[in-house]
């Protein structure tokens, strides 16, 4: 009886979570062939080929340690091999976008603030990484934190209202603490 | 001297010589005129990596990097990166009817990129037949970059677009900076347009331009164009013929399938465009000289005393034993509220904003006023140095820069 009440809590747990797993979520143990290329994204998120990014209709998505950085991205950030100071370089840079997407665009303050910033994460990662791998980790982070429709027209609205801006790159270490 | 017709005196010697670079007190502006598509980050990257090869002093003058951004498009719906964001929604759906991918904007990033596509990698290691679908994608792309590039160049950017890249430049020119302008992609019609607007200020001394991936038809100075340069490729295909002729020839990379890129291409660390832009940048620094004694004197020494008080104050202004001779000395005269000079070698012409009344008062604050010449040429002054005749009279002296030696040596700055 204890056995068969154990192994119905197992099914029941079993049947919660297969009920629990939405649509875009993919089973890592599946031997079924891939056929095309949602399968092939939901698989290689599944086994952590692919980090797996929040795609929620928010525009920041959530950020529960408020530090400014989307959770999913702070962890993949957690996984990089780097220094701890080049990993708040990163971090910088992270926040540095997130800003671009909750400011007034009417407000010229803010984004020149907005520039700035960027500019100065910019600055920082150049400053700690070979200019390759500046530029592969400062491409990774705008594609995961400008990685949805909504984030991109916001973005796309942060950069049109910057456009005929004259931004200084600043001198010295612009790296944050 | 009538009050109708407020005639002011100003002294000026106008000097010009050649300056040499290692005796200015200045420094170097580089401004970048970033890409088609570009976003403020990718821009600024660009900024910062040409920072890097130049660096931070150039003949042991400081070199500030400014970034002139531009994210401009024909219309916001057509041709800019919406448009192709727009497309790829389109295109995603059409290959994957799931929709996971077409709502993971990090896939559209990729194919935008510089940089190694490791996601677009890794799904084509799963799947082998997401290669040809995203190849598809990149070739979309590419089409829509050579499009748009090709409109510019019949559409080119409205003065609107430029006026804040202007006023800028008026300042560092007002502030005696060398300009040294780079151009990549697009930026390069941005850039022509800010060098010509800053010519007439600085003159060909002081302001020098280099073309990254010029797209643009004519050019302002040295240029690198590299043989796998899909985008200029493509627009020789269809019929584009005025872009420049390849002068860098180095292997693809499938970093930057385009060939495009600044960073992931011309800027390569491992292929030679890196050296070759460095050669081109330097190069092009290296003919930026001072502010010449000309421009100096126009900002500083305009002032209300007599001859031999201006010629004193010339004199310690340069090296024993060159002697500045009286006898070069010309007189002239600007009637400010009729908007009319006359000098014996120019007539000058109505100043539009030069002022909008009769000249009342000496000491403005630092903006910059514009004579317009009627020869073409114009000239900025500022307000500060201009000085309220009916208060103080004067005269104003120059002399004709035919008359003058080279005064390099002789400079105290």
């Amino acid at each position: 009886m204890q056995n068969f009440l154990r192994l119905s809590l197992i099914s029941l747990a079993a049947a919660l979570l297969l009920s629990a797993c939405r649509a875009d979520e993919y089973d890592a143990n599946t031997t079924a062939p891939i056929t095309s290329i949602g399968q092939a994204i939901l698989a290689a998120e599944a086994n952590g080929t692919i980090p797996k990014l929040n795609h929620d209709d928010t525009i920041v998505g959530p950020d529960t340690d408020n530090n400014g950085i989307r959770d999913d991205i702070d962890a993949y950030i957690a996984t990089l091999p780097y220094t701890e100071v080049q990993k708040k370089a990163v971090q910088q840079d992270a926040r540095a976008l997130t800003a671009t997407l909750i400011i007034d665009t009417n407000d010229s303050v803010a984004l020149k603030t907005a520039g700035e910033k960027i500019m100065r994460a910019v600055n920082c990662i150049f400053d700690k990484f070979d200019l390759q791998i500046a530029d592969q980790v400062t491409n990774d982070m705008e594609k995961m934190t400008i990685n949805t429709k909504n984030r991109f027209m916001q973005y796309e609205k942060y950069n049109s209202a910057r456009s005929g801006s004259v931004t200084s790159l600043p001198s010295g270490d612009t790296c944050e603490q | 001297m009538s009050s109708k017709f407020l005639q002011i005196f100003l002294f000026g010697l106008l000097l010009t010589i050649s300056a040499n670079a290692t005796t200015c007190s200045k420094s170097y502006t580089l401004g970048f005129f970033n890409g088609v598509w570009n976003t403020e980050q990718q821009a600024d990257k660009g900024l910062k990596a040409l920072s890097q090869l130049v660096g931070d002093t150039y003949n042991k003058e400081p070199v500030n990097y400014k970034t002139f951004y531009n994210h401009t498009a024909p219309g916001y719906d057509v041709l800019g990166l919406q448009d192709v964001a727009e497309t790829f929604i389109q295109r995603a759906a059409e290959i994957d009817a799931s929709g996971e991918f077409g709502k993971r904007f990090e896939y559209f990033w990729e194919f935008m990129g510089s940089s190694e596509p490791t996601f677009i990698d890794k799904i084509k290691g799963i799947f082998p037949n997401a290669v040809s679908l995203f190849d598809s994608f990149y070739t979309l792309i590419m089409g829509k970059l050579t499009s748009i590039i090709s409109y510019f160049l019949s559409n080119p950017p409205t003065e609107t677009d430029y006026a804040s890249h202007n006023a800028k430049l008026d300042a560092l020119a007002a502030d005696g900076q060398k300009l040294m302008l780079v151009g990549h992609s697009q930026g390069n019609l941005f850039m022509n347009h800010a060098y010509d607007h800053i010519l007439p200020t600085v003159g060909a001394d002081r302001v020098k331009a280099a073309h990254i991936a010029p797209a643009s038809p004519t050019l302002r100075g040295d240029y690198v164009l590299a043989n796998i340069d899909l985008v200029i490729n493509a627009l020789r295909i269809q019929g584009v013929t005025s872009v420049p002729v390849n002068n860098l020839d180095i292997n693809a990379s499938r970093v930057d399938v385009s060939g495009h890129t600044l960073i992931g291409t011309y800027l390569d660390p491992t292929r030679d465009g890196r050296g070759q832009v460095k050669t081109m940048i330097v190069g092009e620094m290296g003919k930026l000289e001072c502010p010449s004694l000309l421009q100096v004197t126009r900002y500083i020494y305009f002032r209300y005393m007599d001859l031999a008080t201006a010629l004193a104050e010339e004199q310690a202004k340069l090296r024993y034993p060159y002697t500045l001779d009286p006898v070069w000395v010309r007189e002239f005269s600007i009637e400010f509220n009729e908007f009319k000079a006359t000098r014996p070698d120019y007539e000058f012409g109505a100043p539009g904003d030069f002022c909008s009344g009769p000249f009342k008062y000496s000491h403005y604050g630092g903006d910059l006023y514009t004579l317009f010449y009627n020869n073409g040429t114009t000239e900025k002054y500022r307000k500060d140095r201009i000085i309220d005749a009916d208060n103080e009279g004067g005269r104003l002296y120059y002399i004709s820069t035919s008359q003058l030696p080279d005064l390099s040596d002789y400079i105290i700055f």
